[in-house]
This record gives structure tokens, C-alpha cells and sequence, in this order.
């Protein structure tokens, strides 16, 4: 090869005297002579595949298709990117609608008990939900908290209460800037007022400490029908908690001797161990509740 | 090479196309859904050149049959790639199969001058390779893999033995 190389650089150098294009066409001249066989393969390799693609229809669509697929699969990856990208803003998005549609039903239910065609017709909603992040938590001690990721630059407020789509999380206890203390609901102090669905008796809602799942509803009267199954919903006699949202169903109904009162376990819808997000509610009118109700007492 | 190698193989390539062609076109072998068998015995042409011819002649030579092939194949440019492509490793496997002594001048990888073992790895080789390729070519997507292999193997080991009964019918002194 070394040999032929230069020989043809010396034939060559004879037909092309000295200059820059003598030089020029030497090199082309070595490039051809070593690499030709490859660059005709190529060539004539491209012809051949040209001439299948051209005048072969089902090559012809193949290849088209092909070309398709290669597209799309690219534009679908870069989509999938984008979207993966944008999930924090549509995760946030979707949690206020969550918020604005749980809002909605809570305005039903206090509609549906007021009766009041003024609060049918107001277009003020009574109660506002805050999406929050749940950033800690803890539920396997006695007296459980959890801490929210939104604070008061959030509008949140102390004494809130703390609702998940389907359940309780807990009352707001303290409030920073950034962050919200919870006091769970799972926790020695945490006593709420709820309702049996079926025959509206109250009783309060309390934890003893032992499942994560299961809360006792207490104070409720023997002479009230329990059953086993029935929905338990929060029963809106506080600021707090608006009416109606789920709580959980009657898991257990026990009547001790001599005691006045039931003893029933609850089995929550929701489970307090695993959730992430949480909607605070603001009562709006809470103030004002408030208000007279300290004045009366007085 | 000389005036009688150019001639024998004008005279192999016209004969071998004229079989192809004319008459193996024509076979079909197909027994059921199994179709998977076909004589291609053009590549031969391109196999059975003598080892020193130029490379951008084989390659020229490649392109020439297989447009010839296509031509009567209705299938424009699939036997051509195929058959550059062949033409384009035929070096290569000649490299790799070179015996310990080199090739002569005057050496055509034919039975007679090779050896019976020599002569069927490199057509085997050879012929693994057209066929892979010319059925690549013709599916135009790995999709149906399992497919071209089929009709490879089974393409191969008919063409072969088909050539090699030619090749011992037709026997010359070189």
C-alpha cells in the first residue's frame, strides 16, 4: 500500500506541477486511493438503498413509518420531560381545585341544614380551603403532631382545623411565617365534636393511644340507636370543623355495666400514617361566632 | 488476470444469471405457511472472482448483477444492496481465511484450487452474510427477525449445495 502511495504521489506530482492546486489534487488523489473502495461502497450502497426506498412500496412505507415512529418517540420523550418538569405546578394546581371542589360540598351541606334561602342564594362561601404540604409527621407516639409546609404567608391561622379529602388530619396549634404545627388528631388532647350521620346524636372524639386507625366516639346517650356501620361525619358545633365532612364508620358498639353512656370504636376513612397533603379549612365567620358567643357567656 | 480468467468468469456470471433468472425465479418451494426456501446462486458470480481483482472492481461488478438481478426480481435495489454489501466484506472474509502461505497471483477461491473445507466455510460465510443481508433489505426492519433468520438458513444450505453440484458438474482444470 505504502508503496502504491507513493508511486502515485510521484505520477501524479508529474501531471500537477508545484502550486497549491498541485498539492490540493495530490491529496484527493491519496484520499481516494486509500479510502475508495470505502467511499464507493458507500456510494453505491446509498444508490441501492435510494432505489428500494423509491420505487418499492412496502419498503417505501416502512421507511416512512420508520422515520415516523423515530419522531414521535422523540417529541414523546421530550413531552414526557416536560411534563415531568411541570408536576410540581400541576400537582399544586390540582390541589386547589381539590380544595375549591371540597369547599363546594361543605357550602352544600351547610346550605342543605340552614334552610336559609339567603345563604342558598350568598355566593360567599363560608368556609375556605388552604392546600398544605404535611412536611413531618409523627403517629406512633401517645401525642402526635404533624407540621405543615405553608404558614401564615399562606393565610393559615392558628386554631384552623385540618381536613384531608376523606377524613380529619387535626387542629392547628401554632402558626410561623413558613410553617404550621397540627396537633393530630391522634393525640391525648385532641378532642372533637362529631355526629352520627343517621340520627345526628353528638358525641366527642378522642384517642386512647392504641391503633392508628381507631378512634373512640364517646358521650353519646344509650338511649340513642347505634349500629354497627353507621357514618360518622363531623357535626359542625364548633368553629373549627365545618358539618359534614366523613370522619369514619362505627367499627364496635359496647355498652360497660352501669355506664350511661356507649363505648364506640371508630375506624377511620382516612389513614393518618400515610398522607401527604392536607386542606386547612378557614371559617371565615369564625371570628364573629366567636364574638358573640364570649359575650353571651359573660 | 488474464484473458482466460476474465473469460471463465464473463462465462460463469452470464450462465449463473441466465439459472437465476430464467429458472430459479420460477421455483417455489413452499409447502404450507413453510416458505422460507429460495435459490439465489447469483452471489456465486461475485464469490467465485479471483482473489486479486481490484476491490472497486468487485465492488462495480456487485452493483452491476444485482441491478441486473432487480431488474427481473421487480424489486429495484434490494439485490443490489445486498449484493454490495457481499462484495463489499468478500476482502474482508478473504483476509480472514487466508492461508498460511497467502494467495498466489493466480488464485480463484474455487473448489478445485481451495479444498473442499475451505472453499465451504468461505461460501457458507459468504452466503450467511448475502442472504442476512438481501432479507434484511427486502423486510427493510429487524421487526420480523425471527423471519429473516429462518430465511436465511434456509436459503443458504439449498444455494449452496445447488452451486457446489454445479461447480462439480461443470468442473474446470483450475
Amino acid at each position: 500500500m505504502k508503496i502504491s502511495i507513493k508511486f502515485a504521489t510521484r505520477k501524479w506530482s508529474k501531471l500537477f506541477p508545484n502550486g497549491i492546486f498541485a498539492h490540493f489534487m495530490g491529496n484527493v488523489f491519496l484520499i481516494l486511493l486509500r479510502f475508495g473502495y470505502h467511499i464507493l461502497f458507500f456510494l453505491l450502497e446509498f444508490v441501492a438503498i435510494y432505489l428500494i426506498v423509491n420505487y418499492n412500496q412496502s419498503q417505501k412505507e416502512i421507511f416512512i413509518n420508520s422515520t415516523n415512529i423515530l419522531a414521535t418517540s422523540v417529541n414523546q420523550k421530550v413531552d414526557d420531560l416536560e411534563r415531568f418538569s411541570n408536576l410540581q405546578q400541576t400537582n399544586d394546581q390540582l390541589k386547589l381545585e381539590n380544595a375549591r371542589l371540597v369547599e363546594r360540598f361543605i357550602q352544600e351541606n351547610v346550605n342543605s341544614t340552614a334552610q336559609n334561602i339567603d345563604t342558598l342564594l350568598s355566593d360567599s362561601l363560608k368556609y375556605e380551603l388552604i392546600p398544605a404540604t404535611i412536611c413531618n409527621s409523627t403517629y406512633t407516639l401517645r401525642n402526635n403532631n404533624l407540621t405543615l409546609c405553608q404558614g401564615s404567608s399562606s393565610g393559615i391561622e392558628k386554631d384552623m382545623g385540618v381536613i384531608s379529602d376523606n377524613g380529619l388530619v387535626g387542629i392547628m396549634r401554632n402558626v410561623s411565617p413558613h410553617y404550621a404545627r397540627v396537633m393530630s388528631i391522634l393525640h391525648s388532647q385532641s378532642l372533637i365534636d362529631c355526629a352520627i350521620k343517621r340520627n345526628n346524636a353528638h358525641g366527642t372524639l378522642i384517642w386512647n393511644g392504641r391503633n392508628s386507625r381507631i378512634l373512640n366516639l364517646v358521650d353519646i346517650p344509650k338511649h340513642i340507636s347505634v349500629l354497627q356501620g353507621d357514618t360518622i361525619i363531623t357535626s359542625g358545633y364548633s368553629t373549627i370543623f365545618p358539618r359534614g365532612i366523613l370522619v369514619g364508620k362505627i367499627k364496635e358498639v359496647t355498652l360497660a355495666n352501669g355506664s350511661n353512656s356507649y363505648d364506640i370504636s371508630v375506624e377511620l376513612f382516612n389513614d393518618p400514617v400515610t398522607l401527604n397533603t392536607a386542606f386547612v379549612v378557614r371559617n371565615k365567620q369564625a371570628a364573629e361566632q366567636l364574638a358573640i358567643e364570649s359575650q353571651t357567656t359573660q | 488476470m488474464n484473458n482466460t480468467a476474465i473469460y471463465r468468469n464473463l462465462v460463469r456470471a452470464v450462465g449463473l444469471l441466465l439459472l437465476q433468472l430464467l429458472v430459479l425465479i420460477r421455483v417455489d418451494l413452499g409447502i404450507g405457511s413453510f416458505h422460507y426456501i429460495h435459490f439465489l446462486v447469483y452471489p456465486f458470480i461475485i464469490l467465485m472472482l479471483p482473489v486479486n481483482t481490484p476491490k472497486a472492481v468487485v465492488l462495480l461488478a456487485s452493483f452491476a448483477i444485482g441491478i441486473t438481478v432487480d431488474m427481473f426480481y421487480n424489486s429495484p435495489g434490494v439485490h443490489t444492496a445486498a449484493l454490495v454489501v457481499t462484495g463489499y466484506l468478500r476482502a474482508l472474509i478473504l483476509r480472514f481465511l487466508a492461508p498460511y502461505e497467502g494467495y498466489t497471483n493466480k488464485t480463484s477461491p474455487t473448489l478445485v484450487q481451495t479444498g473442499f473445507s475451505w472453499f465451504i466455510s468461505y461460501t457458507s460465510v459468504m452466503m450467511l452474510i448475502h442472504c442476512f443481508a438481501y432479507f434484511s433489505f427486502e423486510a427493510f426492519t429487524f421487526v420480523y427477525f425471527f423471519d429473516i433468520f429462518l430465511n436465511t438458513i434456509f436459503t443458504v444450505i439449498p444455494s449452496l449445495v445447488l452451486f457446489i453440484l454445479l461447480h462439480l458438474i461443470f468442473r474446470s482444470k483450475f
